[in-house]
């Protein structure tokens, strides 16, 4: 029988999945003239991280989508090393403001929450 | 492992991934960048290996990837909408075509019933035959377009 996750789990898994799409954003905004493909991208999240947030990377490629639906992020192709053609994320005008003012929220809650304890 | 092995593995996850995930232009699109995303890790995990068995690699990029239903879980979750299913205005519009295609394929079919030699019925029984087919069915569809739209809404 599959087991219930605990409280801990649960926090932990709500927390990475809204700090995901920020993730990516910034990701993609430390490429701001070349851009970034999937791939890139699912490197330096677990580079810089240190493997932090456990992403599976396939989940990433959903996100990537969605950003692009709500015109944060624009692609273009390239030709990948291994042959074929692959998708460059870069950062719309729109996608770089919404990374500036989630920036701003999160430094936020950090002081906020620094506060707290 | 042959090469061929190698790329049979590659599009058997890839089919797992697409069986759990909605049909659409989107989906393609996301598929191959999985696919693309598979052969760049891959490539990338041979060259760090060159000696490790390029199964236990391949796996490796596999599981990295998660199971397909963990990507649909967050395909599902992050709401990415179908383009081919398009908006309300393209439902309503597709719903007149096929009532206005409909008209005319009842109109043609009861004239041609009513001019079959020894048909036995006039023109505007058989149109008015045809007609009731003709509305029931689009009743049917325009029903069956409005509950997959209630399903796409609470999904």
């Amino acid at each position: 029988m599959k087991k219930a996750p605990n409280f801990e789990d649960s926090w932990k898994v709500e927390i990475r999945r809204g700090v995901l799409q920020y993730a990516v954003l910034a990701i993609v905004s430390r490429h701001k003239e070349e851009g970034i493909h999937g791939y890139g991208i699912a490197r330096e999240l677990e580079e810089k991280t240190d493997g932090l947030l456990e992403v599976k990377e396939g989940t990433l490629y959903p996100i990537l989508h969605r950003l692009r639906k709500e015109r944060l992020l624009n692609v273009r192709t390239e030709k990948s090393e291994t042959g074929p053609v692959r998708k460059v994320y870069v950062l719309t005008g729109d996608g770089d403001r919404v990374y500036r003012e989630l920036t701003v929220i999160l430094d936020s809650i950090n002081e906020k929450l620094e506060a707290l304890r | 492992m042959n090469e061929r092995e190698i790329t049979q593995t590659i599009e058997e996850y890839i089919k797992n991934v697409s069986r759990v995930l909605p049909s659409g232009f989107e989906t393609e699109d996301m598929l191959e960048e999985l696919r693309i995303h598979i052969s760049e890790a891959f490539s990338d995990k041979i060259q760090k290996k060159p000696l490790a068995n390029k199964i236990d690699l391949l796996r490796e990029v596999l599981n990295d990837l998660g199971e397909p239903k963990e990507i649909a879980e967050e395909f599902k979750r992050t709401g990415v909408r179908l383009q081919e299913q398009g908006g309300d205005d393209e439902k309503a519009f597709w719903l007149i075509a096929r009532f206005i295609i409909n008209m005319v394929v009842v109109v043609a079919a009861s004239w041609f019933v009513s001019n079959l030699p020894d048909a036995g019925i006039s023109f505007y029984w058989a149109l008015a035959v045809f007609l009731v087919f003709g509305l029931a069915e689009w009743f049917i569809r325009a029903r069956q377009m409005r509950e997959a739209s209630r399903i796409e809404v609470q999904n």
